[in-house]
């Protein structure tokens, strides 16, 4: 005979076993045992005692999870290859995503990655953002699927592991190298330079034609603000070299190097591409798109080191290695 | 300072309750049963507690199982292995030593 209370009870706690073998087994033996200690405890099996009993018994949540104490989704051996696995496939994968924005290229990855063309330079950066919080989701949703599968089938395996070391990226105060007066003499030297060059043509972007004639590279206006962005951004350098000379403080490259990330921004923003004279024989758009690029990326990791320098001499207080 | 018992005391059964399943199931036995037997002697187990015990034990091959049954319902019987035995016995000396070294600890009590 069946009773609908202990049959829902049962149901609960299959719903609850993840198991693929014995859970049937699991079920009868419950059942059984249910139905002899009602009968023994209240003399007769009803839909009401059989409630009392099942109530003591323990709600089905806890008797899957007693059954189940040995069954593990992810090994707890496997958490530091989580966060090293995750961290590493992040790098690579945000990586590509970078490249794919700048380089305006659609790369698929079947069936793991399709990272498609981003658009125009503003699109791209407003989207380089919005991924940066999916790609983590992602990549750590397909790690824990590689450990879930390592765990329920391999657990012998052994896993590569790969000692990190950051301290390459991150510069060390105490062995900073002192700011140089002839360095600096240099820099100044070069702005000067650069500014006379800019006064004199207007630009610092030109070709000489023959004869002393000069021809600009870019159409007026951009070639104008790019001069200016290149002055600013050598500029900017010089003062932060300056400011080294008084006080070292990774709080001041920060703010350098965010200026000129945006500087670099905004020069991503002026489609070069359009402005470019055309020159015969030379594919000006590809040289300067790859300059730009690397310049970008260059800013992009200056930034980066100097955000986890600070990181670091937060929580750094002996720990070298980084795992 | 009002420490949380049950939890300790639920460590300590764990080893206990393996030792007191295999001395139980020298003849053989059902849930329900073993249960009731151990209740007599002043001891409770939560059932909840022993089936899944039950099955991890049969799992490693220390019991054995089988379903017979009986006043009208199937009921599934467990019964101790060999190996189950070799491990009654080693686990019984681990305890008694234990229980020595504690009693020494203890002033002889």
């Amino acid at each position: 005979m069946n009773y609908k209370v202990l049959e829902d009870y049962l149901e609960e706690i299959d719903h609850y076993l993840a198991m693929k073998e014995g859970k049937n087994e699991i079920l009868a033996e419950i059942k059984s045992h249910i139905l002899e200690k009602t009968e023994n405890e209240f003399g007769k099996i009803t839909e009401n005692v059989l409630r009392v009993t099942i109530e003591n018994y323990g709600n089905a949540k806890t008797i899957a999870e007693k059954y189940m104490e040995d069954y593990q989704i992810i090994s707890p051996i496997y958490k530091k290859y989580l966060f090293l696995y995750t961290g590493l496939l992040f790098a690579v994968h945000y990586g590509l995503i970078l490249f794919s924005a700048f380089s305006r290229y659609e790369i698929v990855f079947f069936p793991f990655f399709y990272i498609p063309i981003m658009g125009t330079a503003s699109q791209a950066w407003f989207k380089l953002i919005l991924y940066l919080p999916m790609t983590f989701f992602y990549d750590f949703g397909l790690i824990c699927l590689i450990l879930y599968f390592v765990t329920q089938y391999q657990k012998e395996i052994k896993l590569p592991w790969f000692e990190i070391n950051l301290n390459w990226l991150i510069r060390k105060p105490e062995k900073e190298e002192k700011p140089n007066i002839y360095l600096l003499g240099l820099m100044i030297l070069g702005l000067v330079a650069v500014l006379f060059i800019y006064l004199r043509f207007n630009t610092l972007f030109f070709l000489t034609v023959g004869s002393g004639k000069t021809a600009l590279l870019f159409n007026p206006s951009v070639s104008r603000w790019l001069s200016l962005s290149v002055i600013t951004i050598f500029f900017f350098e010089v003062l932060h070299y300056t400011s080294r000379f008084f006080i070292e403080s990774p709080w001041i490259k920060l703010t350098k190097d965010g200026a000129v990330l945006i500087i670099i921004w905004s020069i991503m923003n002026l489609q070069i591409g359009d402005a470019l004279i055309d020159f015969p024989g030379l594919n000006l758009s590809a040289i300067f798109g790859f300059i730009i690029l690397f310049f970008s990326i260059i800013a992009a990791i200056e930034f980066l080191k100097s955000l986890i320098e600070i990181l670091y001499s937060k929580k750094n207080a002996g720990s070298k290695t980084i795992k | 300072m009002d420490f949380d018992v049950g939890k300790f005391e639920t460590e300590m059964n764990r080893g206990f309750l393996q030792i007191l399943v295999l001395l139980c199931l020298e003849k053989s036995m059902y849930g329900y049963n073993m249960l009731s037997s151990i209740s007599k002697i002043g001891y409770k187990v939560e059932e909840n507690t022993l089936y899944p015990l039950l099955r991890r034990l049969e799992s490693k091959g220390l019991i054995s199982s089988k379903w017979e049954v009986s006043e009208n319902r199937p009921k599934k019987f467990y019964k101790i292995t060999k190996k189950g035995k070799a491990l009654r016995k080693k686990l019984l000396k681990i305890w008694k030593t234990q229980n020595n070294i504690i009693k020494k600890f203890n002033g002889g009590k």
